[in-house]
């Protein structure tokens, strides 16, 4: 009989134990359930504060792209503004600059006249010869003189030939008024004007010699530049092409501002093509 | 150093002497100086007796009309006051010479038996033959009337030129051309778009313009008036206008846009070879032959407003023509070279001016209404342009000497830009 007793107990235990150990086991198991999703839902909650930290700052990075765009639209708008501007005081600078050359050219002008006129002996306005045209636009003609005598009328009277195309006369009249009137100012457009009797009847070596007179005698007269410029064109109808491109180099780097220089300019880039 | 110098005025040559000698010397006389001035000149009394009809029955006819158009082409010339022998008015004067002669049609031939006699001996001066086709008899009047001008003055008168000019209708601007007397107008182009600023070549046969009709921009076109074909001259980038052959025929200037502002070039007769001759940041345009090829006329604003300005024909020495006027534009050279005309604007429009090639003697011409596009006659006695005068754009011719100027029957048309032919072939008889 004690046989079953003996066996009877440890199995008993054994339940006990594998039940107290079970509930142990739930016990600790679902504590750690517990702490699994506390941690699950806090890292849940992390990374939703870290998406909206992004969201945030996404919208602030957005925010401050759109005010950096603005910006720099508005500085692009101003620089715009300040270049357009620029370029048309600039534009505006150069128109009134060309129309006071303009009214100095004028002044310059009516001073001479007076000048010559009251050199003259201040008599005033004698009629155009066959003048019967109406309504004179009120031009005052300075009063007859000798050729001899007045340096102005020799001049234009060879300016006249030469417009007219009586080249020879032309060339003689610019001939004798440089010999009786060499420190007149307008000797250096008389030897302009002997340069052009030859280049207008296409005698290109010796229109060369005149117009190289004018830039040596008056390097800084008003002819110069357009001197140079047909020296340069004649040495290049000579075939001199050479120096025909060294005196439009010296013209552009001479004369800078001068029309010459840009009709220059044009010749020296067309000879490159 | 200066620009220009204020011209003296020379004393005044009598016309007919001076053109007597003309007629005895080469054309570019080297060694005697003419005064030959561009329209001034007191008229000649002259007297035209009817032409005596033979030949066929209808030769009556046509003679009586031959006489009109006989006086008429004298009165014109400006070098005659002329007076008809079949209107019964007062001579003003002892006439120098009596022109007539005898007009004869058979079949369709006409032949005028021309003849100048002097006053009162009646000795025969001039005695010439012209033929021609009948249907163009007028043709062979004006050839006679021109040598009746060659005799008196030394040059051909312009009878038996052509004038060619635009006509506005809406819209559209045409290409026309016409006798210079105003007689049978007729139109060259028919685009249907804008056609502008007509330029005989120096022969007569081309007109260069500018038109529209190749597209959205002004192109450079030339057509011969006989078959009215235009071709293309200039179609470069931008516009391509106001083109003007060279006395010999050579090239021709323009204004062209192609690079970006308006310069004047050079080009050759076929429109190629650009050579650039203004230089400048401002606008040039309308540029201008010299007769003698060697100077161009042209308009700039480089000083402010527009004003004429003249340089070398290969560019460079630009200089400004007038200081006496302001807002110049249109310069005209005189084929005689000693005058350049060109408009002076107005608080009503534009004035004609004209002035000596080198800027001095600023003289207006034309005054009342708006007259522009001042053209001289091949002869440089008379000038046409056109103008609103009476109320309607036409086309008007000054003599410039002080007469009012006449206008051209253009048959009601809004007409304007006129151009003057040279002289047409040999003035010749027969």
């Amino acid at each position: 009989m004690s046989g079953r007793v003996l066996v009877a107990r440890p199995g008993r235990a054994a339940s006990l134990a594998l039940a107290a150990l079970l509930v142990v086991l739930a016990s600790l198991t679902t504590g750690c359930y517990s702490t699994q999703l506390t941690l699950l839902r806090s890292g849940l909650d992390s990374l939703r504060v870290q998406v909206d930290t992004l969201t945030v700052r996404d919208s602030i990075a957005y925010r401050v792209l759109a005010d950096t765009r603005t910006e720099l639209q508005s500085q692009r708008d101003l620089i715009l503004s300040t270049r357009a501007s620029s370029g048309s005081t600039l534009s505006e600078l150069f128109d009134q600059i060309s129309a006071l050359q303009g009214k100095l050219d004028e002044v310059l002008h009516r001073f001479t006249t007076v000048v010559e006129r009251s050199g003259a002996g201040g008599a005033v306005s004698a009629p155009a010869a066959g003048g019967t045209a109406p309504a004179s636009g009120g031009a005052i003609v300075p009063p007859a003189a000798s050729p001899v005598g007045d340096p102005a009328q020799a001049y234009d009277l060879a300016t006249r030939d030469l417009t007219e195309g009586r080249y020879g006369m032309a060339l003689g009249g610019y001939r004798e008024f440089l010999r009786r009137f060499p420190a007149s100012d307008l000797a250096d457009n008389a030897q302009y004007g002997v340069g052009e009797c030859f280049f207008a009847q296409a005698v290109f070596d010796s229109a060369a010699v005149e117009y190289g007179h004018v830039g040596t005698q008056w390097p800084k007269g008003d002819r110069a530049a357009a001197a140079l410029y047909k020296l340069a064109l004649c040495q290049e109808r000579l075939g001199r092409t050479v120096e025909s491109r060294k005196s439009f180099e010296e013209l552009v780097k001479r004369f800078p501002g001068s029309s010459e220089a840009g009709l220059a300019k044009e010749r020296l880039g067309s000879s490159r093509q | 150093m200066r620009n220009r110098a204020p011209f003296v005025t020379l004393p005044a040559t009598l016309l007919v002497l001076s053109a007597l000698l003309a007629a005895a010397l080469p054309a570019r006389a080297d060694d005697v100086r003419l005064e030959t001035r561009s329209g001034a000149s007191s008229r000649m009394p002259l007297r035209v007796t009817s032409l005596a009809p033979a030949g066929d029955r209808d030769a009556g006819t046509t003679a009586v009309q031959a006489d009109e158009v006989l006086a008429a082409d004298l009165q014109y010339s400006a070098a005659f006051d002329v007076a008809r022998a079949w209107v019964a008015s007062p001579q003003s004067a002892t006439p120098i010479a009596e022109v007539g002669g005898k007009w004869t049609v058979r079949g369709s031939t006409v032949r005028l038996m021309g003849e100048v006699r002097e006053y009162p001996g009646k000795q025969v001066i001039l005695a010439r033959e012209y033929v021609g086709p009948a249907a163009k008899w007028r043709d062979v009047v004006h050839r006679f009337a021109d040598d009746v001008v060659l005799q008196f003055t030394g040059e051909p008168g312009v009878s038996a030129t052509r004038i060619a000019f635009i006509v506005q209708e809406g819209r559209t601007k045409e290409l026309w051309v016409m006798d210079s007397d105003g007689h049978d107008p007729r139109p060259l182009t028919a685009d249907r778009s804008v056609a502008q600023s007509p330029s005989w070549s120096p022969d007569g046969s081309l007109l260069l313009f500018t038109s529209y009709r190749g597209g959205g921009a002004p192109q450079l076109w030339v057509l011969s008036p006989e078959t009215r074909k235009p071709f293309l001259l200039s179609g470069r980038q931008g516009f391509n206008t106001g083109g003007m052959y060279a006395p010999d025929g050579s090239g021709l200037v323009c204004t062209l846009g192609m690079d970006g502002n308006a310069e004047i070039y050079r080009l050759d007769a076929r429109g190629g070879s650009p050579q650039r001759l203004t230089s400048h940041r401002s606008i040039d345009t309308s540029p201008c032959w010299a007769p003698t090829g060697r100077e161009i006329a042209f308009t700039s604003d480089r000083s402010g407003v527009p004003q004429v300005h003249v340089m070398d024909a290969d560019g460079g020495n630009v200089r400004r023509l007038t200081y006496d006027v302001s807002y110049t534009d249109s310069p005209a050279w005189s084929p005689r070279g000693d005058r350049i005309a060109f408009v002076v604007r107005t608080d009503s429009g534009f004035d004609l001016w004209t002035c000596r090639s080198d800027g001095s003697n600023t003289t207006r011409v034309v005054a009342g209404g708006s007259n522009e596009n001042p053209r001289w006659s091949p002869d440089g006695r008379h000038l046409i342009f056109s103008s609103d005068r009476d109320g309607t754009r036409s086309l008007w011719i000054t003599d410039l000497d002080g007469a009012a100027p006449r206008k051209l029957d253009t048959g009601g048309r809004k007409a304007m830009s006129p151009a003057w032919s040279p002289r047409m072939g040999a003035t010749s008889a027969r």
